[in-house]
């Protein structure tokens, strides 16, 4: 490596002594450096000092209080805040229910409530839903929200097919304002989950006439306003003292984006965050040693999916996809993510409607699927599992060992979140994919021939179109419950495990959501001391 | 001198060009696509087939690039269209972390390389001289994660002194906060690159030493560490330079992998989410300004050497050019 610096020039040296400004100049390298050693180690020292000064945020007494900001570290951020077009639970969690209102919203239960309707109706065919206004709702422009806000924002989603929720409200005829605080939106046929879709993405309501832009600012009518967003680093709400319902209790909310669970730990650990979502399991037990955090697993909708490419050969085969489904010991999966996660047979986790107990279909049984696999002339079966790059690795691997237990030995192809997109979700080019379904009750999926499990079985589509029709919770339910247990039994995919993300939260906060945290994040209530 | 110049700017406006059309196809090489990004995973094919509509995805390459293009002639940088934020907003943004912790390494690096580095060449056949010499191949040998883990693990885990992730909220609004969020960062770079430096001083020392204008010096009674610091360590400082110049990319990397280690909203950390998002209208900008600055930066040391080094000149009038 080492170079020759001399220079290719004539044999006649063209330097000239200059030694005395030579000199300056060394003695003035010299003092800068040393200037530099010693700063640096004063300036460790101290720091050293500093370590016993009290966090700011904290008070003396522990009971909460009104007001203070809460530091909360989310690990996926939403690329932009546009709710109209951009996907990802990322952003529902931090501005629905915050920030955006829509005519229904979510409780902590996760059942349907009005928000910006006082009340609603429902016609018994199933067709017409009446919603009546609250009155003085406002808008953070400061504008009060009128009836035409409302069926402009719901007509715009149905007219626009690059808006979320469009597909979702697609039975929707008409939305018209039948007086200055009523809607009435009518349906072609009824569909069950139209209140759902509307507590969602499809049914936040906006301002007509603003013109904020939507992917960098926010103009909704919920108890907190957008107050900065630092991409790749943090989005802050404050409270929006205008607010036309019960104002929130915080003064602020940090949303910090932490990718690494290192990195989370250390910044909940050193007093930076007061809660932190989605904690990696592996680091669950560092959170449990301390007295100022409580860990909760919070329930989700999330499904981790070992989906089969049921449109390619050999996994075409039910007993081949029925193999490979009893050859995965799905309690120890969840064992390897610190329980982080409840066994399921089935699609449809216990949050959404149509939840029966299917774990018992195609359970663990390696020696039986041996046998399959043999009786189907598979028992060498070489595929190749696609993994987006972002997930833990241990569960993977994991599965690995299990399938080779039974003959099938698994490459593993690690791509980027954008690669899995092109490659499985829109080309199909895959045998087994491992991903995060993290959207509630999308059970549709597997209602779609197109979709990307090239699953197609005609009877679930019926009983899933008899769901949408239904017209009681009753009906969904059964009708749903039905579906998911034709789908166990055909072995599209093997549900690993509905995740239930660890949550660390200071024993200082108060009234933090424990159910569904990854997709909303209602914090109107929360408090910190 | 005049020409020299022209030559040298046309160059440099030819090696952007050259960099431009070699940025916008490599990326287009990557699988994915934005609109499937934005999208998402519930999404209609119809649904991404409209969004990519909407943003243009579907006109021809030609058109794509030299919108671009013509984009940077105006200085625009264009829009993040995941985002929808200016691109030049967010990389002066970013910067605000990058430019700090790539000063505050080089820093860090010159004060090893450069003390270290002339006295493993004026004791080069001493113990010594060898030790920082083995030492620093085999600190440059160190992969940049694992040297940041190790110093995650001292000084943050195990002293407890310097914060290992993360930098302050509001930005420098706090100095010292902030400049102690990037001390470890920039340790992590600084000491590996340092250790390259240190080499590179090393044999530029060695052969000064040797030099015979310094051998004259030293023929002249002066001592030979005089006679080094006196007649050597100019023409030491001049090639070092250069190489300072080279080094530019180097911290590039460097940014990069360490501002996804400690969690730096900086301009490394923004590239890797941009080209996971293929958000590749942003990412070409970016890296395009990236590129920039280093040209540049080679340009200007290379006008500055023709400025400072009278030899150069003598050269080329003897080869009879100028």
């Amino acid at each position: 490596m080492s170079q020759d610096n001399r220079p290719a020039g004539p044999g006649k040296p063209a330097y000239e002594k200059k030694s005395r400004s030579n000199r300056k100049v060394l003695y003035g390298i010299l003092a800068i450096i040393a200037a530099a050693v010693v700063f640096g180690v004063a300036f460790l020292v101290g720091q050293s000092t500093r370590a016993g000064e009290e966090k700011p945020g904290s008070s003396a007494s522990g009971t909460p209080t009104d007001g203070g900001s809460l530091r909360v570290g989310l690990s996926l951020e939403p690329t932009n805040l546009d709710v109209r077009k951009t996907a990802g639970v990322a952003l529902d969690q931090v501005l629905i229910d915050n920030v955006y209102q829509g005519l229904v919203g979510l409780d902590a239960t996760g059942d349907i409530v009005p928000v910006i309707a006082s009340d609603y109706t429902q016609s018994d065919d199933g067709l017409t839903y009446t919603f009546t206004l609250n009155d003085d709702v406002v808008f953070h422009s400061g504008n009060a929200l009128s009836v035409n806000d409302v069926v402009w924002s719901l007509t715009q989603v149905t007219e626009n097919e690059d808006f979320r929720g469009n597909a979702e409200l697609s039975d929707v005829t008409a939305i018209t304002a039948v007086d200055d605080s009523t809607v009435e939106i009518t349906l072609g046929q009824p569909n069950s989950q139209l209140l759902w879709s509307l507590a969602g993405r499809a049914g936040l309501i906006l301002e007509e006439a603003s013109d904020v832009d939507l992917a960098t600012s926010a103009n909704g009518t919920g108890p907190f306003v957008v107050d900065n967003w630092k991409q790749g680093d943090s989005l802050t709400l404050k409270r929006y003292n205008e607010y036309w319902g019960t104002p929130a209790k915080l003064d602020s909310i940090v949303f910090r984006y932490i990718t690494d669970g290192n990195a989370a730990l250390n910044a909940a650990l050193n007093g930076d965050v007061d809660v932190q979502t989605a904690v990696f399991p592996n680091l669950v037990s560092q959170y449990d040693t301390r007295d100022d955090f409580d860990v909760v697993n919070a329930d989700s909708s999330e499904v981790f999916t070992l989906a089969y490419n049921s449109g390619r050969a050999p996994l075409d085969n039910l007993a081949v996809r029925q193999a490979i489904s009893q050859a995965i010991d799905t309690d120890a999966l969840i064992e390897s993510i610190e329980g982080a996660g409840k066994p399921l047979g089935s699609p449809i986790p216990s949050l959404d409607p149509g939840y029966t107990d299917l774990t018992k279909v195609n359970a663990y049984d390696p020696e039986h699927a041996k046998q399959l696999l043999a009786e189907a002339g598979q028992s060498n079966l070489t595929l190749t599992l696609t993994v987006p790059n972002h997930y833990e690795m241990t569960p993977i691997n994991l599965l690995v060992s299990q399938l080779a237990d039974v003959g099938i030995t698994l490459n593993v192809q690690s791509v980027e979140f954008s690669t899995w997109l092109e490659q499985v979700y829109t080309n199909k080019d895959y045998d087994l994919s491992y991903v995060n379904h993290a959207e509630a009750r999308d059970f549709g999926n597997y209602a779609n021939p197109d979709y990307y499990f090239n699953y197609n079985n005609p009877a679930v589509d019926a009983l899933y179109e008899d769901s949408l029709s239904a017209t009681s919770d009753d009906q969904v339910d059964s009708k749903l419950a039905e579906a998911s247990a034709l789908v166990a039994a055909d072995a599209p995919a093997k549900w690993l495990y509905n995740y239930t993300p660890p949550t660390a939260i200071s024993t200082k906060v108060s009234g933090f959501p424990t159910s569904n945290t990854n997709a909303r994040l209602n914090l109107v209530a929360a408090t910190v001391s | 001198m005049t020409r020299f110049l022209v030559v040298r700017l046309l160059n440099l406006l030819l090696g952007l060009v050259v960099a431009s059309a070699v940025i916008f196809v490599t990326l287009r090489i990557l699988p994915g696509d934005v609109a499937a990004v934005i999208a998402g995973s519930q999404a209609s094919p119809a649904r991404v087939e409209a969004i990519r509509e909407s943003l243009g995805l579907n006109r021809p390459l030609l058109v794509q690039y030299w919108d671009w293009v013509a984009g940077l002639f105006r200085l625009d940088l264009g829009n993040s269209v995941v985002t929808g934020t200016p691109v030049a907003a967010e990389i002066t943004q970013k910067m605000q972390v990058t430019l700090p912790l790539a000063g505050l390494s080089l820093l860090i690096g010159g004060l090893i390389a450069f003390p270290l580095g002339i006295l493993a060449a004026i004791w080069n056949r001493r113990v010594l001289g060898r030790l920082i010499t083995v030492v620093s191949i085999t600190a440059a040998a160190v992969p940049v994660v694992w040297g940041g883990l190790m110093l995650i693990a001292i000084f943050s885990g195990w002293l407890g002194v310097l914060p290992s992730q993360g930098f302050p909220i509001d930005g420098w609004s706090d100095p010292a906060r902030a400049f102690r969020s990037l001390l470890l960062p920039a340790l992590t770079i600084g000491l590996i690159e340092g250790a390259v430096l240190l080499r590179f001083v090393r044999s530029a020392t060695l052969s000064a030493l040797g030099a015979d204008h310094v051998r004259t010096a030293a023929a002249r009674g002066l001592t030979k560490t005089k006679a080094l610091i006196t007649h050597g360590l100019p023409v030491v400082g001049l090639s070092l330079v250069s190489i300072l110049g080279l080094q530019v990319a180097a911290l590039v990397v460097g940014a990069v992998v360490v501002e996804q280690l400690f969690n730096l909203p900086g301009i490394g950390r923004m590239l890797v989410v941009d080209v996971g998002n293929r958000d590749l209208s942003k990412v070409q900008s970016e890296i395009l300004v990236i590129t920039a600055i280093i040209l540049v930066v080679g340009t200007l040391i290379d006008i500055a050497h023709r400025i400072i080094d009278p030899r150069q000149l003598q050269a080329e009038a003897e080869a009879g050019r100028s």
